[in-house]
């Protein structure tokens, strides 16, 4: 538009007076006055200093934030483990290290024991292992109960032995002593996998039974 | 006026002035979340204990994930060519041989262990074809080291969930 004017006013001031109807045109004298005010040194100086402000930024700083939020929240909350997850297993405790060959005291019955106390004789789990797959084991369990052909049939066999706490049916309390009795070359995933059994049955006193 | 033209003609280009120098957010973006998957792939957290084992999987295991109470890791390490006979028994950078020897000496740093930390709860790592006759005299070891501290001994056994 400024364009415009200074060609007006520069074709007003070649054409002579012929086209000379700049008065239907009253914003040229003060474009002119405009233009050459605005080439003004200082005016200038002003000019360019207002044009060299930025107009528009983006604000990093709230990018920067979000940005170190993620940062921290993925370092704090990746787990790279490989999906490792634990059995609790509460080891018997031995009074002293070398008491090994002494007679323990557990075993002497404390003389205030009730004389009306349920057997607490664990469930014993035989477990060997026949090969090196999966599927190369063989359990039994001691006593008159069903023997099962596989950790999810022995899981059943001891699920349904416990006191159902709303009908009161069933043998054996949530606390029984549930001895696990791996032979010494049963592989450790067979003798995981009957404890994994005997904890999903619902029992909280899995022990495993130590080798002579 | 004739000196203006050319300045004028200039700034036909750039209609608000020279250019102005701003921060090219593009690459710091690439980098800042290079960094960020880069942490994600690699940083590890009290794993570093945590041999390369193929350990047990059961299946539909009952266990619970990790907590972030104290804890040791103890790695019982098969042999190369035979994964059923135990080679090495590692944690938190030591090494104990797997005969009575060792095991006496992992009873010992495990009954430092638990004089600092009544609660401590150890990590057992085992590999899932390791025969069961390798791994009860560990569990006594960390029996015997607990009782020496006077504490109950708490183990985990390690699983990995399919």
């Amino acid at each position: 538009m400024t364009r415009g004017r200074l060609d007006r006013v520069t074709s007003t001031m070649t054409d002579g007076p012929d086209s000379f109807i700049i008065d239907d045109l009253p914003s040229d004298d003060q474009a002119e006055k405009r233009l050459l005010k605005a080439h003004s040194p200082r005016r200038a100086r002003r000019r360019e200093a207002r044009l060299s402000r930025p107009i528009m930024a983006l604000a990093m700083t709230p990018m920067i934030d979000v940005v170190f939020q993620l940062l921290v929240y993925f370092l704090v909350t990746t787990n790279f483990a490989s999906h490792e997850e634990f059995f609790r297993l509460d080891l018997p405790r031995v009074e002293s290290a070398t008491a090994e060959n002494e007679p323990s005291a557990e075993l002497a019955s404390p003389p205030d024991a009730d004389p009306f106390a349920l057997d607490r004789e664990p469930i014993r789990v035989l477990v060997t292992s026949t090969g090196a797959e999966s599927n190369d084991y063989r359990l039994e369990i001691v006593g008159p109960l069903p023997q099962p052909e596989s950790f999810e049939a022995l899981r059943r066999v001891l699920r349904d032995r416990l006191v159902d706490p709303q009908t009161g049916a069933g043998i054996y309390q949530s606390n029984h002593p549930v001895m696990l009795e791996p032979s010494p070359a049963t592989t450790w995933e067979h003798s995981v996998e009957a404890f994994n059994a005997a904890v999903r049955a619902g029992y909280t006193n899995v022990i495993f039974q130590a080798l002579p | 006026m004739s000196a203006a033209h050319p300045r004028r003609r200039r700034s036909r280009v750039y209609h608000r002035g020279p250019a102005r120098v701003v921060a090219n957010l593009t690459p710091m973006i690439d980098i800042s979340f290079l960094l960020i998957v880069f942490f994600v792939l690699v940083s590890q957290f009290g794993d570093r204990d945590a041999v390369p084992l193929r350990l047990p999987t059961p299946v539909d295991p009952a266990s619970t994930p990790p907590d972030q109470s104290g804890r040791t890791v103890i790695s019982l390490v098969p042999q190369a060519d035979d994964s059923s006979v135990i080679a090495s028994i590692q944690t938190a950078g030591r090494d104990f041989a797997p005969d009575r020897a060792g095991r006496e000496e992992l009873s010992l740093h495990l009954a430092s262990l638990y004089r600092s930390t009544p609660e401590l709860r150890l990590n057992v790592r085992a590999d899932r074809r390791l025969q069961y006759r390798f791994v009860e005299p560990i569990l006594r070891a960390v029996a015997d080291g607990a009782a020496r501290a006077g504490t109950t001994p708490r183990v985990n056994l390690a699983i990995v969930r399919e």
